[in-house]
């Protein structure tokens, strides 16, 4: 049950009390982005989780908006089979998007719910005014603050929780964005569109199932274990996919909640039409990556061409591809085949994501229980092939002449089955014959793979393109491997 | 008459001998978070004794039995607010949502510092409970071990809509003292000493208009996020208010 | 604890209980019901929120020790300071006579002005009057006191007024200056040292409107 505190009666009083005074001083030099007293009777904001985005405003006069937001500590899913407590904005991470017009007088609402455990605040990096509201808005768990605001700069601004510990708030997902719009709107579009990035530091490593809890000196080092647009692995990828048909203009509110990473934000097989840079009043043109700074944001343009699936990610790519920072948006529409013919490289490669997923946690819960098949087994480590080794050993197995061995039919693979397996944790460098042909390249440790994810590759492998004789591979024997050799510098566990 | 008989019971028991539930602590010196001036110096602690666990809600059911003035409903509004004791199934009754040894949760700080003074005590200071905090269950101070913070902060990732843990289920620390981290809040005597501007990144930046002197002084040690988090949520409270998972312990000796 | 005590406590207890239990969801047994509490002030005809819920003894500058629940009655601006505070204190006494000047003088006799010390140990009687006299503070309505170390630690609860001693015996606190209705609950806060905060002078006119308007 909520109650006003002391507080907010106070603020409440003040508030009132200047109600007339605000009139009286609207009459002396006005303030720069003052556009007035509210006209009007107040309006509810109408607040939206992402990737979603309130309406655009119609209104041609400055109002009152009331803007109620209440925070929620939740556990949740942030990978498949992988569940962590986020602080949250509205329930979500990033947090409600709030969308006013400048010159608006926000009376901010902040609830902390009596479940939480912790005191929260909010600072909005779009207001003007002590801690951007983060003074007037310290709040205990079953309480309310309130505090009043103008919004005299249009923009769009990240909005996030100063409660020391500042880090580990936000870490835990308390960040969003708020649009002031410019009196005059913006431009419609066809589709509008809200994501942000954020770094998440957990105790175990990159996918290790169960319930993680945060890891404060991973955070204070600055090394994430996820990297990730809205909150999660899956929130834009399969059926959450952001989507467009051919010949529509889509504009991205693009944020950054940090706490620590900047992002090169990138959308393979798109040119940005126009980035307006850090969220501010000029725009660039054809752009293809913008750096979004930690507690920055962005928009961007882009009209839709040609059908696909254009992969989003933090173009840091061993974020993309280690880390989870990557989503989907899926055009719909007639092929143009003038502007681009080629067959679509991502459904192989990225846009079966949701697939593989499924399967490997189908694995992962049979071998919890003990019954694991070996056509489970194969399922998942195709989906886990598919999304690491099929880039250099080619979706069919067959390598790259000159340099990447073949997999299929392999005479190695074949002679000494378990070479592969420190092979598959430290890479190999250095000459190797395969089938007769030598190759001499570098293959990078896949030791970010857990002992589970690696046997069922491996087993895959070996049951596929030919390969057969050879034993299905255990996590056991794995981890005898990782735990008897030693890894290569700078690779993970 | 035999709930009767068995509250009579609960009263003795209670009132009767709290000093044998309390165990002593210090004299000592230590860093603490919250510095005492300009110039950094260690905290003296001189003896006192703290309760062993959280005071539970039987406790507190015969405490309010016997002082009727702190029932819910008859309390005066300066004192308690409308959260207070609103769990249990009524001003005497505890019910199913108030186990008996759970410790009491949703009381205020009057109300707190009006049973410490019944059971023949007071609310600890903050830096008494922060010294018998620092103890794990080796030593008297393991704040710079990876594993105290780890579990502390663990406590933190758990939203307070999980059911309390009955009290005195976690190993005693180096004082044979339990439940300090990972159970629940606790008030302490000086919660309105913690001064920290509400918001947090002032901290450097003295504004002495705001708080006299000094200003609201930088926390020591910003990388113990698991002290910083108690500070930080006993300095969002009032006086009057209460929290799902805030109780309270008595501690006894001369008042610092 | 000896036997008849414990015995006397149980039979003590069980008959609350009972008295209790027979009316546990109708309104409950009041502290002066009680055998034994008849003389304690009828507790009910206090406001639940008025700050002279707290059982407080404080000592004047001039020596005279009283309880708080004595101010009831006039509508009371009621704040805390120390009197070897170099910064933010005298702002806060000087903002007091201020807004006190700015009231006419009929409104003026009508208020109270509190001051306690937060410094137990050093704000003696002596070091008070001192302190008086330096501000130039007149006038029997305006008191500035000191009150046992417990009693000041609930007073700044029930304000909202952080305060902390430190290791040089200077205190950290805030500044808060509210004013009370009749009956001792705050009606309004201000943390303004400098110029006129205007709303708040509104709220103690309109206080001291109502104080006028009973009989």
């Amino acid at each position: 049950m909520t109650s006003l505190s002391i507080k907010s009666v106070f603020f409440l009083t003040l508030a009132v009390g200047f109600t007339p005074s605000f009139a009286g001083a609207a009459a002396g030099p006005a303030l720069e982005g003052d556009l007035g007293p509210p006209v009007g009777p107040p309006i509810h904001a109408i607040l939206t989780a992402p990737p979603n985005v309130p309406p655009p405003i119609h209104r041609k006069h400055p109002a009152k908006v009331i803007v109620e937001l209440e925070v929620r500590e939740l556990e949740k899913e942030i990978s498949e089979g992988v569940r962590y407590t986020f602080w949250t904005f509205g329930g979500t991470t990033p947090g409600s998007f709030i969308r006013v017009r400048q010159g608006d007088t926000v009376e901010f609402h902040l609830k902390n719910h009596p479940d939480n455990k912790m005191p929260h605040n909010i600072d909005l990096h779009g207001v003007v005014g002590p801690g951007g509201g983060a003074a007037s808005s310290f709040t205990a768990p079953g309480h309310e603050s309130q505090f009043t605001f103008k919004a005299l700069h249009q923009g769009i601004y990240v909005y996030h929780c100063a409660t020391s510990p500042v880090g580990m708030h936000i870490a835990n997902g308390m960040y969003g964005l708020m649009l002031v719009e410019p009196p005059e709107g913006l431009k419609p579009v066809d589709h509008e569109y809200y994501v942000m990035q954020g770094d998440f530091y957990t105790v175990g490593k990159y996918r290790e199932k169960g319930l993680q809890a945060f890891d404060m000196q991973k955070a204070i080092d600055e090394k994430p274990t996820y990297v990730l647009f809205n909150g999660s692995e899956s929130s834009l990828i399969g059926d959450n996919a952001l989507t467009a048909k051919v010949g529509e203009k889509v504009r991205l509110f693009i944020g950054n909640g940090g706490p620590n990473l900047v992002s090169s934000f990138h959308m393979i097989g798109e040119i940005f039409d126009k980035v307006w840079f850090e969220g501010g009043t000029r725009y660039q043109e054809n752009v293809q990556t913008t750096l979004i700074p930690s507690g920055g944001a962005a928009i961007a343009e882009f009209h839709t061409v040609v059908p696909g699936s254009f992969v989003i990610v933090d173009h840091s790519i061993f974020r993309a591809f280690n880390k989870g920072a990557l989503g989907i948006f899926k055009v719909t529409g007639e092929e143009n085949k003038l502007v681009y013919s080629g067959k679509e490289v991502d459904s192989v490669y990225l846009g079966d994501k949701a697939e593989s997923l499924a399967a490997v946690g189908q694995a992962a819960t049979a071998t919890a229980e003990g019954r694991l098949s070996l056509e489970e087994q194969v399922k998942a480590g195709e989906a886990l092939f598919t999304g690491t080794c099929s880039v250099c050993h080619q979706p069919n197995g067959q390598g790259i002449e000159g340099a990447f061995p073949p997999l299929a039919g392999s005479d190695l693979l074949a002679a000494t089955p378990k070479r592969a397996i420190p092979i598959a944790l430290n890479g190999l460098t250095g000459p190797v014959t395969v089938n007769g042909k030598t190759f001499n390249s570098v293959m990078p440790p896949m030791s970010q793979l857990n002992d589970d994810e690696i046997a069922n590759i491996l087993t895959y492998v070996t049951h596929s393109w030919g390969n057969k004789g050879i034993e299905p591979y255990t996590a056991a024997e794995i981890k005898a491997i990782r735990d008897s050799t030693a890894r290569p510098a700078g690779a993970a566990n | 008459m035999r709930a009767a008989a068995f509250l009579a019971i609960l009263c003795t028991v209670a009132l009767a001998d709290p000093a044998a539930d309390r165990l002593p602590v210090g004299p000592g010196d230590f860093v603490s978070v919250l510095p005492s001036g300009a110039v950094e110096q260690r905290i003296h602690v001189e003896r006192f004794s703290l309760d062993r666990r959280p005071v539970t809600n039987a406790q507190f059911l015969a405490f309010v039995v016997s002082h009727p003035r702190w029932q819910r409903g008859q309390t005066p509004a300066l004192f308690a607010d409308t959260d207070y004791l609103s769990h249990w199934a009524g001003p005497v009754r505890l019910g199913d949502n108030a186990q008996a040894d759970q410790p009491v949760t949703r009381v205020s700080w009057f109300a707190a510092r009006a049973y410490c003074e019944a059971a023949g005590g007071r609310l600890p200071t903050w830096y008494e409970w922060e010294y018998a905090a620092a103890a794990d269950e080796h030593r008297a101070d393991a704040r710079t071990d990876p594993t105290w913070r780890e579990k502390i902060l663990d406590w933190y990732a758990r939203p307070a809509s999980h059911p309390l843990t009955v009290v005195g289920q976690d190993p005693a620390n180096f004082y044979g003292i339990q439940d300090l981290h990972g159970l629940i809040w606790e008030w302490v005597e000086d919660f309105n000493a913690l001064i920290v501007s509400g918001d947090s990144r002032d901290q450097g930046d003295p504004d002495k208009l705001k708080f006299c002197g000094a200003g609201a002084l930088s926390l020591k040690d910003k990388d113990n996020f698991a002290v910083l988090m108690r500070i930080a949520f006993l300095s969002a409270l009032e006086a009057r208010s209460s929290a799902r998972s805030l109780g309270f312990r008595c501690a006894a000796g001369v008042s610092p | 604890m000896n036997m008849a005590a414990l015995v006397g406590t149980a039979l003590l207890a069980f008959g609350l209980y009972s008295t209790t239990a027979a009316s546990a969801d109708e309104a409950p047994v009041r502290a002066h019901d009680m055998p034994g509490m008849e003389d304690m002030p009828a507790m009910d005809a206090i406001a639940g929120d008025s700050l002279y819920q707290l059982p407080m003894m404080l000592t004047s500058a001039e020596g005279r020790t009283f309880k708080l629940a004595e101010l009831r009655g006039r509508p009371l601006l009621i704040t805390m300071f120390y009197s070897h505070c170099t910064s933010v204190c005298p702002l806060l006494t000087a903002q007091l006579q201020h807004l006190t000047r700015q009231l006419a003088p009929a409104e003026r006799h009508q208020v109270r002005v509190l001051m306690v010390s937060f410094d137990t140990a050093r704000d003696t009687p002596e070091v008070l009057r001192a302190f008086k006299a330096e501000h130039h503070i007149q006038g029997a309505n305006w008191l500035i006191t000191r009150a046992p170390a417990s009693d000041v630690r609930a007073l700044a609860a029930a304000l909202g007024i952080q305060y902390r001693e430190l290791a040089d015996h200077s205190f950290n606190h805030s500044a808060v200056l509210s004013v009370t209705d009749r009956e001792g609950t705050v009606r309004a806060r201000t943390s303004q040292l400098s110029g006129s905060d205007a709303s708040f002078l509104a709220a103690v006119r309109a206080q001291l409107a109502v104080a006028d308007a009973k009989p």
